[in-house]
């Protein structure tokens, strides 16, 4: 059975789906654990643009975390 | 303060925005520009249906006509405003890494881009690809936005 996990307010990405059909476009990503960082719709800045936020199924680290 | 401002380009119209307003801040600073445009590697599994149907050297042959139109636009941009420019174009897999090696490579000193590419342009939520080269660059990013340039004096 798929298991879920949490980005955000979303509770609906799939762990382990490469295909995952929540992720924003070009996501989800390796991760250097062997995870897939998921990708969802964060916080919108004061131009209006929603910038978005990431997170791994297996380690729990996002994009920026990886640098 | 900035002398040599790399913008990537996919073509798409918030790229050409970028590329004017990259070309401004240029000539006003004096900067020197490197224009980029990366095309994915061909491959026999893919959901691009131009992929799909080409074979490997028809692509890259659809891919250098398709960049060297992209890259125009650009010259021609630079011919206008006055400012030096060299045009690339390269093929990677992750076209945020092409800028950021690039960048890096030319000892560019800003990444002047759009926040969203061909792809996502009605979208809200800021582009992938910009996303991840403000994310992993060293080097400060200008993004330039839907609609800025009506903004502008």
């Amino acid at each position: 059975m798929t298991k879920l996990f949490t980005i955000g307010d979303e509770t609906t990405h799939l762990i382990g789906d490469a295909q995952c059909p929540e992720c924003l476009e070009d996501y989800p990503e390796l991760c250097p654990c062997g995870g897939l960082i998921h990708a969802a719709s964060g916080e919108e800045d004061k131009g209006g643009t929603e910038w978005p936020t990431t997170r791994c199924d297996q380690c729990g680290r996002s994009e920026e975390e990886l640098d | 303060m900035y002398k040599h401002v790399l913008i990537p380009t996919d073509g798409s119209p918030l790229s050409e925005m970028a590329i004017r307003h990259g070309m401004a801040l240029a000539k006003a600073l004096g900067a020197k520009v490197t224009v980029l445009t990366t095309s994915l590697p061909f491959r026999s599994f893919a959901l691009d249906p131009v992929m799909v149907t080409e074979s490997p050297a028809r692509y890259e042959q659809e891919c250098e006509v398709w960049a060297e139109k992209a890259l125009g636009t650009a010259r021609t941009e630079a011919g206008t405003a006055g400012v030096s420019c060299e045009t690339l174009h390269v093929t990677q897999a992750q076209p945020y890494q092409a800028i950021i090696e690039t960048a890096q490579k030319r000892a560019c000193d800003l990444i002047c881009m759009a926040s969203h590419g061909r792809k996502g342009i009605s979208a809200f939520v800021l582009g992938s690809e910009t996303y991840k080269v403000l994310t992993h660059s060293k080097i400060p990013v200008l993004v330039c936005r839907l609609g800025q340039e009506r903004d502008q004096p």
